[in-house]
C-alpha cells in the first residue's frame, strides 16, 4: 500500500479520502489555494502545499503545479476527488507519465467517457441502450436548429466535456434555443474551459437511476447495485437513496450487466458510475459513465458495507476486489441530504458567507460529512456543496423518519443552507411514496412559511431582543479608552498589542 | 429594557425584566407576557424554558438584522432600543418609483446586459453574476429606464453592493 497520497481537491470530499487514506495508515497531502488557507482540509492533512490564487483555473485546475507538488513531497499516487480534475484524461496521463498512481481509473477510459458522443458511440456497440440524439459536436446555431427540429422538441443540450448539472439546458420551444445554445457554451467554456455542446432527446419526467461499479486490475469487475438521483435542480443532484423506489429485483440485475458491460467496454479499472435514465416503463437509456466516486457514494456504501474509498485505494495499489458479484447484497435503505450554501427559498440562489453557527447533527446511523466549520468562511470562489447528510435505516421508511430527526438537530447560521428544503422533501407525499422524477422539484416545491405558531414568533423575537441586550452590554463592558498609567502596565500592553495585531 | 423588534414587516414592543439573578426574565411581547428560564450556553445560543416547554434559539447578525433560528423555524429580526429610530421596514426594492438593483450574493460579474438609457420591462434579465460555479441572472422587479450602471464585466462584487439603478 501507498505510504504517501496528494489529495487534489479541497472540501468535504478531500476530508472524505483523507480519512480513507489515515485508515490505511496512509499519510494524506493537501494542496490548496490562496482562498483555502483556512480550510478544514488543510488542517486535517499531514502536510499542505499551496498551488495558486483562489480561482480554481489558477489552483486545484493546474495539472503541473499538482504534480510537482505531489513528487516534491514524495507522494506515490493522488486521489482527484470529484470535479476540478478528477475526469481530466490528461491529468491522469500526466499522473502516468510522472510514475505517479492516478486513483482512478487509467486515462484512455477517462478520455473515452469524457467525450459524450464518443462513449454513446461505445455503449451502442457494447450493446447499452442510449438515449436517442446526435454523436457529434455542433459546430454552430444553425446547425442545432436543424438538428432540433428533425429531433423533435423537448431536447437536452449538453456539454461534451459535460459534468455536474453544468454547461446543461433544457429547452421545450424554438425560441429558447438561441439563448440555451449560449448559456450552455458559456457555461462549459467556463466549467470545462471547451463550449462544445450536443444534443439528446428529452426523456420526460424520468427516474436518475445510476450503477456503481468497481473493476480491479486483476479483470474483475463488479456492481454494488443503484442510487436513485431524481431530485435535482438546475440538473445537479439534491438528495440520493439506495435502493431505488423503483427498483425490482430483476431490473438491477439488467441495470447491473448493463453497466458492468459499459465499463467492460471502456477497460475499466477503480470506482465509476454508470448513469442511466429509466423512464415509467422501466426502459433504461444509458446516460453517461462519471469516471471518478461520486458524492453520493456513501447510500452505497451504507447499505453494502464496503467503504468505496478503501476500494479505489486498494484497487489502485493493485490489491484484488476479494470479493464477487454473489457476495453482495443490500441491507436496508440509505438517504443522502446534500447541504447546499444556497436559498431554497429564492431559487436555490448561491449564498456564500461565514458560517457564525454551527450545531451539527449526530446519533444513530447519522454521518454528517462537512468540509466547513463555525467561524469558516464559504468561498464564492468553488461549489455551493457544504455538507453532506447521510443516515442508514432498516427500512426506507424508517431512514426517512431518522433523516428528519437528524435535519432537525441541523443548525447552520450565518449563510443560507438547503436544509429548509430538506425538510419539506422529508414530509412530501409524493417523495414518501416514492413518486419522484428528474422534474420533481421544479414540479412540486414551493417553498411556504412555517404555519403561524403566536408562542414560536415570540420566541425569535425574544431570543433577538436577549442577544441585542447581551451585545449592547458586552459593547458597555469593553473599555473605549484606558488612562495613562495602563500603558505602564507591560501584561496589559502585550495583549492590546496581540489584540491589534489579530485584528490587522 | 424596553426594545423594538420588527419581524415579518410587523414592529413588535418588547420588555425585558431582569428577576434577581436566578435566570428567570419577564418578558412582556406587546400584551402577551412570559416568565421564562433564560440560559445562554454558547454565544449566540439561548436556551429558553417557556412553561417548561424547550427552546433551543441561535442568533446571527447578518446585514445589520438579527437572524434567529428556532427549531425548524427561522425568522429575521431587527432590534432596536426603544428610545432611538423606529426600526425600517424591510428595505423596498421599489422606492418611489426608483429601483436599486443590487447584488443578492457576492461573486464576479460575467456580463452586464444593459444600457444607460435602455428601456427594460418587470422581470428582464440585467446582469449576470457567478458565484460557486453558478450564473445567476439579476432581473428587474418592474418595467423602467436604466439610469446608471455601476459594475462592468469581470469585476468582483460584494452581496449587497449596487449594481444598477432604474427609473420606473
Amino acid at each position: 500500500m501507498f505510504g504517501k497520497v496528494l489529495i487534489a481537491n479541497r472540501g468535504e470530499i478531500a476530508i472524505r479520502v483523507m480519512r480513507g487514506c489515515r485508515e490505511l495508515g496512509i499519510s494524506p497531502v493537501a494542496v490548496y489555494s490562496e482562498a483555502d488557507r483556512n480550510a478544514l482540509h488543510v488542517q486535517m492533512a499531514d502536510e499542505a502545499y499551496l498551488i495558486g490564487p483562489p480561482p480554481a483555473s489558477e489552483s486545484y485546475l493546474l495539472i503541473d503545479r499538482i504534480i510537482e507538488a505531489a513528487l516534491a513531497c514524495g507522494a506515490e499516487a493522488i486521489h482527484p476527488g470529484y470535479g476540478f480534475l478528477a475526469e481530466n484524461a490528461q491529468f491522469a496521463r500526466a499522473c502516468e507519465q510522472q510514475g505517479l498512481v492516478f486513483i482512478g481509473p487509467p486515462s484512455t477510459a477517462i478520455q473515452l467517457m469524457g467525450d459524450k458522443t464518443a462513449a454513446r458511440r461505445a455503449m451502442q456497440a457494447a450493446g447499452v441502450p442510449v438515449v436517442p440524439g446526435i454523436d457529434r459536436f455542433l459546430q454552430d446555431d444553425d446547425e442545432a436548429r436543424q438538428v432540433v427540429a428533425a429531433m423533435g422538441y423537448p431536447v437536452m443540450i449538453k456539454a461534451a466535456l459535460g459534468g455536474g448539472g453544468r454547461g446543461m439546458r433544457l429547452v421545450h420551444q424554438e425560441q429558447q434555443l438561441g439563448e440555451a445554445l449560449r448559456a450552455a457554451r458559456s457555461e462549459a467554456r467556463s466549467s470545462f474551459g471547451d463550449p462544445a455542446i450536443y444534443i439528446e432527446r428529452y426523456v420526460t419526467n424520468p427516474h436518475h437511476v445510476e450503477i456503481q461499479v468497481l473493476a480491479d486490475a486483476h479483470g474483475q469487475v463488479i456492481h454494488l447495485g443503484e442510487r436513485e438521483c431524481s431530485i435535482q435542480r438546475r440538473h445537479q443532484k439534491v438528495v440520493e437513496e439506495s435502493p431505488s423506489p423503483l427498483m425490482t429485483e430483476d431490473l438491477r440485475v439488467r441495470m447491473g450487466e448493463a453497466a458492468v458491460r459499459a465499463a467492460q467496454a471502456a477497460n475499466y479499472r477503480n470506482a465509476g458510475t454508470v448513469e442511466f435514465l429509466v423512464d415509467e416503463h422501466r426502459n433504461f437509456y444509458f446516460l453517461e459513465m462519471n469516471t471518478r466516486l461520486q458524492v453520493e457514494h456513501p447510500v452505497t456504501e451504507m447499505v453494502t458495507g464496503i467503504d468505496l474509498v478503501l476500494a479505489q485505494l486498494r484497487i489502485a495499489g493493485g490489491e484484488p476486489l476479494g470479493y464477487r458479484q454473489e457476495d453482495i447484497r443490500l441491507t436496508g435503505a440509505a438517504i443522502e441530504c446534500r447541504i447546499y450554501a444556497e436559498d431554497p427559498a429564492s431559487n436555490f440562489r448561491p449564498s456564500p458567507g461565514r458560517i457564525t453557527v454551527l450545531q451539527a447533527p449526530a446519533g444513530p446511523w447519522v454521518r454528517d460529512e462537512r468540509g466547513v466549520f463555525a467561524g469558516g468562511e464559504v468561498s464564492p470562489f468553488y461549489d455551493p456543496m457544504i455538507s453532506k447528510l447521510v443516515v442508514w435505516g432498516a427500512t426506507r421508511q424508517e431512514a426517512i423518519a431518522r433523516m428528519r430527526r437528524a435535519l432537525g438537530e441541523y443548525v447552520i447560521g450565518g449563510i443560507k443552507t438547503t436544509i429548509p428544503f430538506h425538510q419539506w422533501l422529508m414530509e412530501d407525499e409524493d417523495f414518501l411514496a416514492g413518486r419522484l422524477d428528474t422534474g420533481f422539484i421544479e414540479r412540486r416545491y414551493r417553498p411556504q412559511a412555517a404555519p403561524p405558531d403566536q408562542l414560536a414568533q415570540d420566541v425569535a423575537v425574544i431570543a433577538a431582543a436577549l442577544d441585542h441586550r447581551q451585545s449592547t452590554r458586552q459593547a458597555a463592558a469593553t473599555p473605549v479608552s484606558q488612562g495613562d498609567h495602563d500603558a505602564l502596565n507591560p501584561w496589559k500592553l502585550a495583549g492590546r498589542v496581540d489584540l491589534m495585531r489579530r485584528r490587522g | 429594557m424596553r426594545l423594538l423588534a420588527n419581524a415579518g414587516g410587523v414592529t413588535h414592543t418588547v420588555e425585558l425584566d431582569e428577576g434577581n439573578g436566578t435566570g428567570f426574565v419577564r418578558v412582556k411581547v406587546d400584551d402577551r407576557e412570559y416568565l421564562i428560564d433564560v440560559a445562554n450556553p454558547a454565544p449566540g445560543h439561548y436556551s429558553l424554558l417557556v412553561r417548561g416547554k424547550v427552546f433551543s434559539a441561535f442568533v446571527w447578525q447578518r446585514r445589520g438584522r438579527r437572524e434567529v433560528q428556532v427549531g425548524d423555524r427561522s425568522a429575521s429580526v431587527e432590534v432596536v432600543s426603544a428610545q432611538g429610530p423606529r426600526p425600517s421596514a424591510r428595505p423596498a426594492a421599489a422606492v418611489g418609483g426608483r429601483q436599486e438593483i443590487t447584488a443578492p450574493m457576492s461573486g464576479r460579474v460575467v456580463q452586464v446586459l444593459v444600457q444607460p438609457g435602455q428601456m427594460v420591462a418587470d422581470g428582464e434579465s440585467l446582469v449576470i453574476i457567478e458565484a460557486m460555479k453558478m450564473e445567476t441572472e439579476i432581473r428587474a422587479v418592474a418595467r423602467g429606464q436604466v439610469k446608471d450602471i455601476r459594475v462592468s464585466a469581470n469585476l468582483a462584487v460584494e452581496a449587497g453592493q449596487l449594481l444598477l439603478v432604474i427609473d420606473s
